[in-house]
């Protein structure tokens, strides 16, 4: 019993069963008293079809794009870190509280909210509800949002291809795969099914080409040069990709990525559930304390912002607004759709909280999920196949990062151009595509330079959550001028805002506070670059100095943008009691029966 | 003889699987690809009833020719044309 009390089987497992539970009776329950979906309503799907952007889809065909559309690297990433940060348990905890008490809410109340306002997205609707500041406060926090956003995934990619010798390749491959297949099936109009055998046969090869040609060897130009060199690499990839039309590249390149990518989300969870037969045990402890390892984050408010997607995250808000919620065919959907996608996603974090408990080295980044899936597949499936599954999942880890990062590159152009289009002047050329994306990357690659990952991230998880909190208090806000229950959005709202904008002036703060003294690096990390510019002679206080003082003011923009916009969600939520004179407490006016009473 | 069709028999039996994997790799770049030809089918109508909206594009002539195969589209096209739009619409995962 001990024994299996000391795989990861018995936790994940009862981590399903506790989504299921929360779907089953809590989910339902707020689904049928708050938001009371009628399947005799019209959805925006219905109403307005077009057939284009507005048109009824299956409720699993919906559940599959949503689903796809929210998982990436964020929940792998985060549970990896926070597991060797503060330990396996916390981690855990928050993993499976966030989900079922606040993420599976903000995915599902966004969607509902958008269907019930005519299927409009969060710009519109912010404008609506809260007004003209705050959707301006919205724009330039996404402005940020997707930089970090950027920054963060791009080192993984290259952390990645570093760390995993020959993983290149296959993506390189599925890449020129891609291109194949998109002029097969769109110009040379061959049936999808022979297109996707001989695309898949091109990927089966780059997995054998990336088997057998390890080279370059990982740290070739040591550390520091290696990661640059491949972020440079990637960087290019990712501005063509962003760049050339999407059915050129990136729409055949995703379809390939769902095959492998799909087999390894499934080969880790099965692999962890069977963990007592492989007897691949954990390796970390439980609980490391209230300040993490390596780093020296205190546990609030940080836990809850390195693991972001997975327990809750902002991104979904937009996804379940932008596209999904114009498709829902009977508002019963929006449960299984949104709230679904979320629990599902949670899996994907679970996986990742399994992969890294059972190894036992150090690897900060992504590279941990790695080294602990192919020890788990390799556990089931034979030894030998070790070496096999870590290009497996290394490939897995970079499919997953790049198809949202040319999405993302995408957004932040159209943020861009929404920004500057109504000024005039030379500032209008920061709408151009070339200059937009040339942009972003090499802002992207200044923030890499400083290697500070481990406070990029936390950065990155603070804006995300803050978007969240945002998502949920917008939901809060609408809830009371409709005079519907809004607590179980407003009190997880009103938590997120609060820890994630400590989290956030707290990195900001230790970036501050190490610009006064650069002797020594922020993190073991940048100790990498402390050595890469002595080697050259080049003295690191200065350029370490202004990095921190620019990332300090990044982090001081977030937490005013952030006070502002809680300011205005609240103020909003204030004006909508008093318009409809309520007067119990915040949150608390309710038509709602209790269980049961119906 | 009037055949009566029961109630959903004209409806494909559902499977799950299949929709949730057509979901995850394909309705996405579906979805993109309608978006597409929205935008070539804009150009499209600006061309024709340009004349009529002060763009004059095409001579009547060829628009007079064209409009029978632009008026299904017109209440799709004007509904639209005249929504608010928003960059937080495209933004789709």
């Amino acid at each position: 019993m001990a024994d299996f009390l000391s795989t990861p089987a018995p936790y994940v497992l009862i981590g399903l069963v506790l989504y299921y539970i929360a779907y089953r009776f809590y989910a339902r329950w707020i689904d049928k008293r708050v938001w009371e979906p009628d399947p005799k309503r019209s959805t925006p799907a219905t109403m307005y079809m077009d057939g284009v952007e507005y048109f009824p889809v299956n409720r699993y065909v919906l559940y599959g794009f949503q689903f796809k559309s929210v998982a990436a690297l964020g929940p792998i990433v985060g549970p990896v870190l926070a597991v060797q940060y503060w330990g396996w348990l916390p981690s855990l905890f928050w993993i499976v509280i966030g989900v079922i008490f606040i993420g599976w809410a903000q995915d599902y109340s966004a969607m509902f909210l958008s269907v019930r306002n005519e299927g409009r997205s969060f710009g519109p609707i912010t404008y609506n509800l809260v007004g003209k500041g705050a959707r301006s406060v919205l724009l330039s926090y996404l402005f940020i949002y997707f930089w970090l956003l950027t920054a963060a995934f791009v080192y993984i990619l290259a952390a990645t291809a570093n760390g995993f010798s020959g993983s290149f390749y296959i993506i390189f491959i599925t890449l020129l795969s891609g291109v194949i297949l998109g002029q097969l099936v769109f110009k040379a109009r061959w049936n999808i099914f022979y297109a996707t055998i001989l695309a898949l046969i091109l990927v089966a090869i780059g997995y054998v080409v990336g088997y057998y040609v390890q080279f370059p060897a990982t740290n070739f130009l040591g550390v520091y040069g290696s990661v640059m060199f491949w972020s440079i690499i990637f960087a290019i990839i990712l501005a063509i990709a962003a760049i050339v039309p999407l059915p050129s590249l990136i729409l055949p390149f995703n379809y390939l990525a769902f095959y492998p990518a799909i087999a390894s989300v499934a080969l880790v969870i099965i692999s962890a559930l069977l963990s007592p037969i492989s007897g691949v045990s954990f390796t970390r402890p439980a609980f490391v304390g209230f300040t993490a390892n390596f780093t020296g984050f205190p546990l609030w408010p940080l836990l809850f912002v390195t693991i972001a997607c997975g327990a809750i995250s902002g991104w979904h808000s937009l996804v379940s607004s932008g596209t999904t919620s114009k498709q829902v065919e009977s508002e019963i959907d929006a449960l299984p759709v949104g709230g679904g996608a979320m629990f599902t996603e949670s899996i994907v974090a679970l996986s990742a909280f399994a992969a890294i408990s059972v190894i036992s080295a150090t690897v900060l980044g992504a590279n941990g999920y790695v080294l602990g899936a192919a020890t788990l597949a390799s556990g089931i499936l034979g030894k030998a196949l070790y070496n096999g599954f870590v290009l497996f999942f290394g490939a897995f880890l970079l499919f997953m990062g790049f198809t949202v990062e040319t999405l993302v590159i995408r957004y932040w152009r159209l943020v861009l151009a929404d920004m500057v289009s109504e000024r005039k002047g030379s500032i209008r050329i920061l709408g151009n595509k070339y200059v937009a994306t040339t942009l972003i990357l090499v802002l992207a690659l200044a923030l890499i330079a400083t290697f500070t990952f481990d406070y990029i991230w936390e950065y990155f998880g603070g804006t995300n959550q803050l978007f969240a909190a945002f998502a949920l208090l917008l939901v809060a806000t609408y809830l009371t001028k409709v005079k519907k229950p809004s607590w179980y959005t407003l009190i997880p709202g009103s938590f997120m805002i609060v820890t994630t904008i400590a989290a956030i002036a707290y990195t900001a703060y230790l970036f501050l506070s190490h610009s006064f003294n650069p002797t020594k690096p922020l993190t073991a990390l940048q100790q990498l670059f402390y050595n890469f510019l002595t080697g050259y002679g080049i003295t690191p206080y200065p350029i370490v100095s202004a990095f921190d003082v620019i990332a300090f003011l990044v982090g001081l923009s977030l937490v005013i943008l952030s006070i502002t916009m809680g300011y205005y969600l609240f103020k909003s939520i204030l004006t909508y009691r008093k318009e409809a004179g309520i007067t119990q407490p915040i949150g608390g006016k309710t038509t709602m029966a209790k269980p049961g009473e119906d | 003889m009037i055949f009566k069709k029961k109630e959903g028999e004209n409806k494909k039996k559902s499977n799950p699987l299949k929709e949730f994997m057509y979901g995850f790799a394909m309705h996405g770049n579906v979805t993109y690809m309608l978006r597409t030809r929205m935008y070539m089918e804009h150009l499209f109508m600006l061309m024709t009833l340009g004349d009529m909206l002060g763009f004059p594009i095409l001579p009547p002539y060829y628009s007079l020719r064209l409009l029978p195969y632009m008026v299904p589209n017109i209440k799709s096209w004007k509904m639209r044309m005249l929504r608010e739009r928003d960059f937080t619409d495209l933004i789709s995962g």
